[in-house]
């Protein structure tokens, strides 16, 4: 359950970036892979800099059943 | 009252008895301490001892704090600085020891120490051997093969973490990660890192985020300390919990120079929690930056391809082939032209032959005129008064009025008589 999102845009980008650079694109693919490009590059940057680190307590409950509670913040230091 | 107290204490235990009763002394506890340094200091006044050193430490002071170590005891040493300086060699952590020194009592907190006089290595040590010993056997086993290591998601997004809930390591991890990469979500299973129980703990953390299974690496670790501190990370249910990890497991046990069996069997090893951190996640400043220079990349992309494009349009409106249709106008042009003047030089020679002949006509004409015939002796008779040309006898009567015309002048006559 790795970050696909980010990882497959990530690719997704340098993918767009080869496809643009091999020149073998018509003008007006080049143009739409351009602008794809820019509105991943806005996501991309806006969940890095908006982002929140989480963190989340694995403890087991009075069955012995696996449960993940929400940590306060920092509560933990 | 006194008296039920007394009896039931007699009753219940009779070492209480002389005490209360006031017959045996009663110490005070630096007179205790006093006296039990006396005791030690006469028994032991010079003695070899034979351990593991650990918790090595050299003051500001100069004076050197240690411990020195067996299976089943420890025992606190000291070494002043006037000794201490005329150590050959330098202890470290998990060095067997020979030290020759006596047995003193340190009153202030009543605990009695070896004043080391001399220190010399006495091999490896015990602790160390045994260290040595399972980490040969779970090599021969094959739980360190590199083959075995399992590589680490580029982009994690749920970290599990396995380390003490309040210890320096779960601080400085969560520091590092929150820096560099926030799009995070780090579930802690919180264990004991030291002490009993540890190790057994540590692996079922292992286990229990295996089970949990919603993260994508393990980070198992602590803050440095002494290798009896770090010392769960040495055991075995430590190692084969990890080895048995589906998930990657980064090791985050402090203390650069120390390694642990944990170390040795887990996919990825770093010499702090906070190397971890940095090791497991990309930075995202760098990422931003790489962003930044696709960004570059696909305009400059784009841009090359638009030059390339206007290029070919250039070179294609310079071509022949689209000439061709301003030549072929150009080439009518140049063929009407042509007859044109083609045209006008005929039209001219037709003109000059047309003249010729008027000419000529005109000289015909001129040959033909009357007045060249009546200046050879002849004249025009008109009869009068519409000046009829008169070719013949017959147009004339008796009495008609008649013009003749000469070459010269003219004469109005009468006509007497008519002859056929």
């Amino acid at each position: 359950m790795t970050d696909l999102a980010f990882e497959g845009a990530m690719n997704r980008l340098e993918e767009i970036v080869v496809e643009i650079e091999s020149g073998e694109v018509g003008l007006d693919r080049s143009i739409e892979l351009c602008e794809e490009a820019s509105k991943l590059l806005k996501t991309l940057k806006k969940r890095l800099t908006d982002a929140e680190l989480k963190v989340k307590k694995l403890t087991r409950d009075e069955q012995g059943e696996l449960k993940v509670v929400e940590e306060e913040e920092e509560g933990a230091c | 009252m006194k008296g039920n107290d007394e009896r039931h204490l007699t009753q219940k235990n009779g070492v209480f008895k002389g005490c209360y009763l006031g017959v045996e002394k009663v110490y005070r506890v630096s007179e205790i301490t006093r006296q039990l340094r006396g005791l030690l200091e006469d028994a032991f006044p010079e003695v070899w001892v034979l351990g593991e050193v650990s918790n090595f430490k050299t003051h500001t002071s100069g004076h050197i704090y240690f411990s020195l170590k067996d299976e089943a005891s420890e025992l606190r040493c000291v070494m002043f600085r006037g000794d201490a300086q005329s150590l050959s060699f330098t202890p470290v952590d998990g060095m067997k020891v020979k030290s020759l020194g006596r047995i003193t009592v340190y009153e202030k907190r009543g605990y009695y120490q070896l004043q080391v006089l001399f220190l010399i290595p006495a091999g490896v040590g015990e602790l160390a051997l045994a260290f040595e010993k399972m980490k040969a056997r779970l090599q021969a086993e094959g739980l360190f093969a590199e083959e075995k290591k399992k590589s680490l998601p580029p982009f994690p997004a749920r970290i599990g973490v396995v380390t003490s809930s309040t210890g320096a390591a779960l601080r400085d991890i969560l520091n590092v990660l929150r820096r560099r990469w926030p799009i995070l979500t780090v579930v802690l299973r919180a264990a004991r890192v030291q002490g009993e129980g540890a190790a057994a703990d540590i692996a079922e953390a292992i286990g229990d985020l295996n089970e949990y299974g919603e993260v994508d690496l393990i980070m198992v670790g602590r803050g440095g300390g002494s290798i009896e501190d770090l010392w769960a990370f040495n055991e075995e249910v430590v190692a084969r919990a990890i080895d048995r990890s589906g998930l990657p497991v980064v090791s985050a046990v402090g203390h650069e120079v120390d390694y642990t069996i944990a170390d040795f069997v887990s996919d990825v090893r770093a010499p702090t929690p906070s190397a971890a951190a940095e090791i497991v996640v990309p930075d995202k400043g760098e990422i931003l930056s790489q962003l930044d220079s696709l960004l570059t990349r696909s305009r400059r992309a784009s841009f090359a391809r638009i030059g390339d494009l206007r290029g070919r349009l250039e070179t294609l409106a310079r071509s022949y082939g689209l000439r061709r249709p301003q030549d072929l106008i150009m080439e009518r042009w140049q063929s009407l032209d042509e007859l044109q003047r083609r045209a006008s030089t005929a039209i001219r020679h037709r003109l000059d032959i047309l003249e010729g002949k008027i000419t000529e006509l005109e000289a015909r004409l001129k040959s033909a005129r009357p007045e060249a015939t009546l200046s050879r002796g002849y004249c025009i008779c008109l009869k009068l008064p519409q000046n009829e040309l008169v070719r013949s006898s017959s147009l004339l009567n008796k009495s008609d009025g008649v013009c003749l015309k000469f070459a010269e002048g003219s004469a109005k006559c009468v006509v007497e008589e008519v002859e056929a």
